[in-house]
């Protein structure tokens, strides 16, 4: 609604507009100059060219050779290699970004009590956030490795060894238990600062009332929680969708035998080594299609429950 | 782990048991809290005692500590090693992050004013036209970006990385720059138009002092984004350009996969700057962070 007036009020004033004002977008111009045109050579010219390539022929110097339809799209989803990643990638996303949220609100209840004890916890919660992606994972595989600490304690013990890195389906989860160890301080700080909006009062009267902490947490906190939850969703997924650093350090480059490999990283192994730009491109374009619907469909979901309450 | 709602209705009680109720709670909370802050802790604490440990030493027991046998030769090592020069390294990316940031803030903040100050449809039309940024995925448009910068000679080179990285965080800098003059009364502008200063002049001399907390928050992010950063690097640098961290702890353990006294000396030589930062900054990460998101 507020969106249409402000509409309204921008399409009114242009018509009046003065010649002083007209004057002052002159000078506006070199001022908002630089960044439109970086911005259009480094960030949207290669979008486009990214759209282009996936309906066209390349040969491996990357020279033009006309357009084939969704020729790049049917053969980047009819390879095993590639479906995989996108299934991954799905997985990844998707379990990655329900565990780290509903930890995340979890421990951010926990957290959210004054105190340097406190302090401390949210500190080691969120230290990863400050660490590269690609550190994480080699940090990770050095513990995980056949010889690395958790193994060696676990045969201290008399147990066997966990194949984290190297049995396929082990290492999916080893993937995602290292990406929640690598993303869970951010969720838990944003949820934190969303916590911080709660008066404090309400909070209070309830306890008065007889709420006991889970009618008010569901009753009070959840619903004004509802803003950071979506964002948390959002930024997560997106996120996560991308992966790419920690594939390349954690199981060095999608192994074992490329299960798992992300798209992103496929996006970048057929385009470069494998000269596959066409394809390349067709994954380019599904993740950025991806990345708008599910930002999409969050926001949309999280508009009609705001209309209902 | 909640108490069962209490029925009895009878106050003195109630508030008895409340207190109790408190403390069992914080119990609860910590016997949750401390596994997990553990499990954080423990990956930190295994590379710094096995980066001064004998491989022998961390194969045979990780998580001890050997006080008549720790050394500091693989550190030491470490330093010079011929295949991974950290010192250098620090000093190539502490350059990147260096360069990234005065461009993105020259760049950046002019057009922020105008946006912000800008009444009409095309103001409008601009900061959309940024946003449209945050939802490109960064590796989805590395391999055509590539072929941009071949066309103007700038693969292989640090103005090309520098370019990409910097055009990587317009759209966040600019969102976060426009909301912040947004909040600066118009008033101080106007002291300035009738002082005679022209757009540009105004802006820096005038609004950009005054945009110290945002300008800081950028600095956080955009330092530890370029820092951090390694698919630009290694693929826009190229194998034979100088490393950064990133690009050359992923070059070094190309080589040296299975010999712990080098992986774990170079792995607490790379997070050590970064810890040491999170120390000294942690309150100003978390609110830039917070801005950052919370914002968007």
């Amino acid at each position: 609604m507020t969106a249409i007036s402000k509409g309204a009020v921008g399409r009114v004033s242009r018509p009046t507009a003065p010649l002083g004002r007209r004057l002052a977008g002159l000078a506006e111009f070199p001022m908002a100059f630089p960044a439109i045109a970086l911005f259009a050579l480094f960030e949207l010219l290669p979008t486009v060219l990214a759209v282009v390539y996936s309906f066209a022929s390349l040969d491996s110097f990357g020279t033009f050779r006309g357009f084939v339809g969704f020729d790049n799209y049917v053969r980047l989803l009819s390879d095993a290699n590639s479906v995989r990643a996108l299934g991954v990638t799905a997985v990844l996303a998707s379990v990655g970004t329900v565990l780290i949220n509903v930890i995340g609100v979890g421990l951010a209840v926990l957290l959210n009590h004054p105190g340097t004890i406190y302090h401390l916890y949210r500190a080691a919660i969120f230290y990863p956030f400050v660490i590269s992606g690609l550190v994480v994972g080699f940090i990770w595989r050095a513990i995980l490795n056949p010889d690395g600490a958790i193994n060696s304690l676990l045969r201290g013990i008399g147990l066997p060894a966990i194949p984290f890195l190297s049995d396929g389906n082990t290492a999916l989860a080893t993937v995602i238990g290292v990406t929640i160890w690598n993303s869970l301080g951010v969720t838990v700080i944003l949820y934190l600062a969303g916590l911080q909006t709660v008066p404090a009062e309400l909070l209070e009267a309830a306890s008065v009332d007889g709420a006991n902490a889970w009618q008010r947490f569901r009753k009070i906190v959840w619903p004004l929680l509802g803003p950071t939850v979506t964002i948390n969703i959002v930024l997560t997924s997106i996120g996560l969708l991308r992966t790419y650093d920690l594939i390349v350090s954690l199981t060095g480059g999608g192994g074992p035998a490329g299960q798992t490999e992300t798209i992103a990283y496929r996006i970048i192994s057929l385009g470069l080594a494998g000269g596959q730009v066409g394809q390349s491109s067709a994954g380019a374009v599904l993740l950025f299609l991806a990345t708008i619907v599910l930002a999409g469909v969050v926001l949309l979901l999280r508009r009609r429950n705001e209309d209902i309450t | 782990m909640t108490t069962t709602p209490s029925i009895a209705p009878v106050r003195p009680t109630r508030r008895r048991r409340g207190r109790a109720g408190a403390r069992a709670a914080a119990v609860v909370r910590h016997a949750v809290l401390i596994p997990i802050a553990l499990l954080w802790l423990v990956p930190l604490y295994v590379v710094i005692i096995n980066a001064f440990k004998t491989n022998g030493d961390i194969v045979a027991a990780p998580f001890e500590i050997p006080f008549d046998r720790i050394s500091l030769e693989y550190l030491q090592f470490a330093l010079v090693n011929p295949n991974f020069n950290v010192v250098g390294a620090y000093g190539y990316t502490a350059l990147l992050v260096v360069v990234n940031i005065v461009l993105l803030i020259v760049i950046a903040g002019p057009v922020s004013y105008v946006i912000s100050r800008g009444l009409n449809t095309r103001h409008r039309a601009l900061l959309f036209y940024f946003l449209l940024g945050t939802f490109i995925p960064g590796q989805a448009i590395l391999i055509p970006a590539t072929t941009v910068l071949r066309t103007l000679g700038l693969m292989n080179s640090f103005p090309g990385l520098v370019l990409f990285q910097v055009v990587a965080h317009l759209p966040v800098t600019i969102f976060l720059f426009v909301g912040y003059i947004r909040s600066i009364p118009r008033s101080i502008d106007e002291a300035a138009i009738i002082d005679g200063a022209g757009m540009l002049r105004r802006y820096w001399s005038v609004i950009f002092p005054l945009m110290r907390p945002i300008v800081a928050t950028v600095v956080i992010l955009t330092g530890m984004g370029v820092w951090n950063d390694f698919v630009h690097p290694q693929i826009i640098l190229g194998p034979f350009s100088p490393k950064t961290v990133t690009t050359g702890i992923y070059a070094a353990f190309g080589l040296y996969v299975n010999d712990y006294t080098i992986i774990f000396p170079d792995l607490l030589l790379a997070i050590a700057p970064l810890l040491i930062f999170f120390v000294f900054m942690q309150r100003h990460i978390v609110s830039g962070l917070t801005t950052g998101a919370l914002k968007s």
